[in-house]
């Protein structure tokens, strides 16, 4: 134990959890699903990137200079904005380029908010806060992101004959489009509607479990957990809005022509 | 001169490479006057047709409307102006009143008076649609009635000229009658018609051009 109580884990007790994944192996292989190798491999770099990820925060905390936690969140930024694109293989190129700036803007404001204005930290870039806050926003942003846009492309698609009738009566991209992006937003909001009804009931959320194991009252916890809801929420929806009502319009040429897969 | 198209060339991506569905071609149409075109398929009859219209992402050449360069309208509103009624239009889910007044929830719409439930119940004895009600719902329509139905819908955008894309090749004789019967007396209001064609001639047209390997040929 450490002096905040906490248990303090040890090489021995990786080792001892390592046992979840041999006993999953195990059962995945008897199973002949085909993909234990993958399992293996996925836990093999979840392990390694948690690792390495403590020791670079470990690292940054000391520097206590703004440009590591803002190349740090540009990193995962980049990452994020490649996993929309690589979820959305049809979707225009410029997918990746949108998500980026879309997510690190969305993010970094929010979280500005978040740590200057509601909590108030010193300094205003304090890494112990900046970095966690905008991971979270951008994990959930991603998720929402990239179904937004999935469904967005795959119902203009669907539409495509209704959608050449509205363009040739006058329709304008927008008009043609509307009720796709409509369906997609709600289809990227809904599942955050659905975690702020289940959270504490259903289960507890990340944040709350971590402060809780690393030794702070839930009392304390419960209300740093409100605002870290309320911020992904907020995160959310204001990217897969973004997203979606910048990119539609990409799927319609200059004279407002839908490009449908046959013409693209 | 109602309407002029001049040197309209249309480059597609065929299996082969890029070609010209249409080349260089040019017409004129005046008021009260239906042009028929016909000509083989894959001869870029319907290709050309999308360009005058405005339904085709990209086409070189010139158009007039009234004197007024293309370039002097936005998309929106020529298409509303010279307007395609398509081989296979789409109806939305509603009722009969729901998609004959569906182009008014569109901007091009704005300054365009709106149909009374007088006029659209005029427009439906016109085709021969009188015993349906506003409220029938479309999926309770056939095929013909509902090519009727999405017929009228354009007319009553009150368009200058009419860009009919085989919109009779399938259609009962009855319906395929009642659209040739509108499009005559649409022209007669001092407007134009293009139409492309398969079935036997129904001697509506004022003037015909024959189209092969995306050009007018003599026969």
């Amino acid at each position: 134990m450490n002096e905040l109580g906490v248990i303090t884990v040890s090489p021995l007790h990786l080792a001892l959890a390592s046992g979840f994944i041999i006993v999953t192996a195990v059962v995945l292989t008897l199973l002949k699903l085909g993909i234990t190798r993958q399992y293996l491999f996925a836990a093999a770099r979840a392990a390694a990137q948690l690792l390495f990820l403590g020791f670079v925060l470990a690292w940054i905390f000391e520097l206590e200079s703004v440009l590591p936690v803002l190349g740090v969140i540009a990193f995962m930024t980049g990452v994020a904005a490649f996993t929309v694109a690589r979820r959305n293989p049809s979707a225009p190129r410029s997918v990746m380029p949108i998500a980026f700036i879309v997510l690190l803007s969305v993010s970094f404001i929010i979280v500005m908010i978040v740590a200057n204005i509601i909590i108030g930290i010193d300094p205003w870039f304090d890494p112990r806060y900046f970095i966690p806050l905008a991971g979270l926003i951008l994990g959930n942003s991603m998720s929402g992101v990239a179904i937004a846009l999935e469904r967005m492309f795959n119902d203009l698609d669907t539409r495509t004959d209704e959608i050449r009738s509205l363009v040739a009566l006058g329709a304008t991209p927008w008009e043609c489009a509307r009720s796709s992006v409509r369906d997609a937003l709600r289809a990227g909001i809904i599942p955050n509607i659905n975690t702020l009804s289940a959270i504490g009931l259903v289960f507890i959320p990340g944040i709350m479990s971590g402060q809780v194991l690393a030794g702070i009252n839930p009392a304390i916890a419960a209300p740093y957990q409100i605002i870290v809801s309320f911020m992904i929420s907020a995160g959310d929806s204001a990217c897969s809005a973004i997203v979606t009502l910048w990119m539609y319009r990409y799927r319609f040429a200059d004279n407002g022509m839908f490009l449908d897969p046959s013409v693209r | 001169m109602l309407f002029s198209a001049k040197h309209i060339t249309v480059v597609l991506a065929g299996d082969d490479g890029r070609f010209r569905a249409v080349d260089d071609v040019s017409l004129e149409l005046a008021r009260e006057e239906i042009l028929d075109i016909t000509g083989p398929s894959g001869s870029g009859k319907s290709t050309l047709l999308h360009a005058i219209g405005r339904q085709t992402v990209s086409f070189d050449g010139a158009m007039y409307l009234d004197g007024a360069s293309f370039l002097s309208y936005t998309p929106q509103r020529w298409r509303q102006l010279v307007a395609l009624v398509q081989q296979k239009p789409v109806l939305a889910e509603g009722s009969v009143q729901e998609n004959l007044m569906l182009p008014w929830s569109l901007d091009a719409f704005e300054k365009i008076p709106m149909p009374t439930d007088a006029d659209l119940l005029e427009a439906l004895g016109s085709a021969h649609l009188e015993d349906i009600a506003l409220d029938r719902s479309i999926d309770r329509l056939s095929v013909g009635q509902q090519a009727r139905v999405a017929f009228l819908r354009t007319l009553l955008t009150d368009p200058e000229v009419l860009l009919l894309d085989e919109v009779d090749a399938a259609l009962d004789d009855v319906s395929a009658q009642a659209i040739g019967e509108l499009t005559s007396a649409f022209i007669k209001r001092g407007k134009g018609a293009i139409r492309v064609r398969h079935r036997a001639d129904d001697g509506r047209a004022t003037s015909r051009l024959i189209m092969r390997a995306g050009q007018f040929v003599d026969e």
